[in-house]
């Protein structure tokens, strides 16, 4: 009776509704994004929504590492700190165009991924992850310390805005849509990368090695592809903040950041892109929502992010996975995929039972 | 000769225990050989040596005539020698279609990069394999569930899915873990059909099975294993008859299956 039902609601396929959310979702939160400076936002909840881009790019990046191959980073704020005084020396001190330092922030953060991965990557779980544990913090002495380069705790000073042609992406709201621009860039090249073969052999390693090795797929290789891709995007989001705060100093950069951003990747739900973007971007706004409270918010910002993990453990991604399937009528889809199977499961008369 | 694959007195030592010892194992080209024997004889053993998960203590391994003992397993998939597991290892979370991709990884060839950007050569790839793989889905009766999640089939499907990976890897030589395991009699005619149906194709057969009505029925050369070393080889007729495998293999099974 039950499989009727479901069979008769899969032969009408999703409705018009169903059908017009599918095409149309990705455009609304599009045109909403490029209004948004348009609704009466001042410069410092622009500013906030750069920030909150910027940490979605960051929270990606983890992901294209953490998400895809199940190797967790616990000290990824490092890469983002190599983008920033990447550039910032680069731009600053040598006077070099601005493009050339966003591209040095990703290939200089790339390369260093490259250096740690290259002795790392055959440790597993555990050992990798207190090896970027040492790593962010060996990156944060060397931003404080090594001041001939990196100008110590008095941090670089009067890094040039970014200007395309003459025009100038100085104002909040200019800077909002090169940043919208960057996020939506780095996005589509995740997206790209998770649905294909790269891609792909990376989601498999995080699910079973073994099997990826036994399929003919290089470990070692393509962990490394993967951290390389995400130092890249954590650089160039590095390179976003330094020419939109004009001002780095090492505490940004500190190891205990790179918590914060492990918190935004669980938050938004490991592995997914749309729950990265979101998780960047709530805990970048609940402390500041939370300021009116006083220090008290960091225990409530300690609150929301142990209540999300308990009560969503898939993040707000799985409930976006959830809400995308209800919508779009893909739940119908499944339940008739599993009605075929149990259709056909009794045309195969089991009479030996499963061992 | 035309062995597709020989080991010569390959074996493997853990601690004290011999697990394989001596083994010269050969399949010939086109052929179905099967692999047999008590649990814990080094079934499994052997083949994690043959695809290279295990590092022989002696002997070596021979692929089309050449040895590829030193090569990993990855390189030896590349190479055109694929394996199933006994114990089912998908990815659980990933789409039926997406699972055979994996197995196509090693037969496309654009980098991470024209992936990123969506170049030509990522889209004609992938057009190509993804034709290629539904082909295998349908030989394997996937065909109607290729989006979804390979954790959500039947344990029959997937076996099935396990198999159709290996496939999709586009292997000279496949190695079958206990294919048959947990299946029903209908999904066991299947697969016997199958297996004969790959053979045709071309793909040399490897497989270690408990079910002898299976082995007997399709095998061409069967090996029979106990305690890690070779006690027969030869065609299904007389490896039945053989005494010593009635008294360390068939004898038992007898009682068991009762």
């Amino acid at each position: 009776m039950k499989k009727n039902q479901s069979n008769l609601t899969a032969a009408v396929g999703p409705n018009l509704a169903q059908r017009v959310y599918s095409v149309s979702r990705v455009w609304v939160i599009l045109v909403l994004a490029l209004v948004f400076p348009f609704l009466g936002a001042n410069n410092y909840l622009l500013h906030m929504a750069n920030v909150s881009m910027m940490f979605a790019i960051l929270t990606i990046s983890l992901n294209v590492l953490s998400g895809f191959t199940g190797l967790m980073s616990v000290g990824h704020i490092a890469f983002f700190g190599i983008g920033a005084y990447t550039t910032a020396i680069l731009t600053t001190t040598y006077g070099m165009p601005i493009w050339l330092g966003f591209i040095a922030a990703g290939v200089v953060s790339a390369l260093f991924s490259l250096l740690l991965g290259l002795p790392t990557m055959r440790l597993k779980g555990m050992y990798f992850s207190v090896a970027t544990l040492a790593f962010g913090e060996i990156i944060y002495q060397i931003i404080k310390n090594w001041e001939s380069v990196t100008k110590g705790t008095k941090g670089i000073t009067k890094i040039p805005e970014i200007t395309i042609f003459g025009f100038s992406f100085k104002s909040y709201d200019r800077f909002y849509y090169l940043m919208l621009l960057g996020l939506i860039l780095v996005i589509v090249l995740t997206y790209n990368l998770k649905n294909s073969r790269s891609g792909r052999a990376m989601l498999a390693i995080r699910a079973n090695d073994i099997a990826a090795e036994a399929m003919g797929v290089n470990v070692v290789t393509y962990k490394l592809v993967a951290f390389m891709v995400s130092a890249f995007f954590a650089g160039i989001a590095g390179a976003f903040y330094a020419h939109e705060m004009r001002y780095i100093s090492p505490e940004t950069f500190a190891s205990v950041e790179s918590s914060t951003l492990l918190a935004m990747m669980v938050v938004g739900g490991i592995g997914s892109i749309p729950g990265a973007i979101l998780g960047g971007t709530v805990l970048t706004i609940l402390p500041e929502v939370l300021r009116f409270i006083g220090d008290f918010r960091l225990v409530l910002y300690g609150a929301a992010v142990v209540a999300i993990i308990i009560f969503a453990p898939k993040g707000i991604g799985g409930l976006i996975d959830y809400l995308d399937e209800l919508f779009s009528g893909k739940r119908h889809l499944h339940t008739k995929q599993l009605a075929k199977e149990a259709e056909s499961n009794q045309d195969g008369s089991g009479e030996e039972g499963q061992a | 000769m035309s062995y597709i694959l020989e080991t010569k007195g390959v074996g493997i030592q853990f601690g004290g225990l011999k697990a394989v010892n001596d083994v010269n194992f050969t399949a010939e080209e086109g052929q179905i050989t099967a692999l047999i024997g008590p649990n814990g004889a080094g079934k499994t053993t052997l083949f994690n040596l043959i695809a290279g998960f295990y590092s022989p203590t002696a002997g070596k391994v021979y692929f089309k005539g050449e040895d590829i003992t030193p090569l990993k397993p990855y390189q030896r998939t590349r190479i055109g020698l694929a394996r199933t597991f006994q114990n089912i290892n998908l990815f659980q979370d990933m789409s039926v279609m997406d699972n055979a991709l994996v197995g196509q990884h090693c037969r496309m060839t654009y980098d991470p990069i024209s992936a990123m950007l969506s170049l030509p050569n990522k889209h004609r790839q992938e057009k190509k394999s993804r034709a290629d793989i539904m082909e295998i889905l349908d030989f394997m009766g996937l065909a109607d569930f290729a989006d979804v999640k390979a954790g959500g089939l039947s344990y029959g499907k997937q076996k099935n899915l396990e198999i159709a990976r290996a496939m999709a890897t586009k292997p000279q030589l496949l190695l079958l873990d206990e294919p048959a395991s947990g299946l029903n009699t209908q999904e066991l005619d299947e697969l016997s059909q199958r297996v004969l149906a790959m053979r045709d194709m071309g793909i040399t057969v490897v497989l270690i099975e408990h079910k002898m009505d299976v082995v007997m029925s399709i095998s061409n050369k069967i090996m029979v294993l106990n305690f890690g070393e070779s006690i027969a080889f030869g065609p299904p007729e007389e490896i039945s008859a053989d005494p010593h495998v009635i008294e360390a293999y068939l004898g038992k099974e007898d009682e068991e299956d009762a």
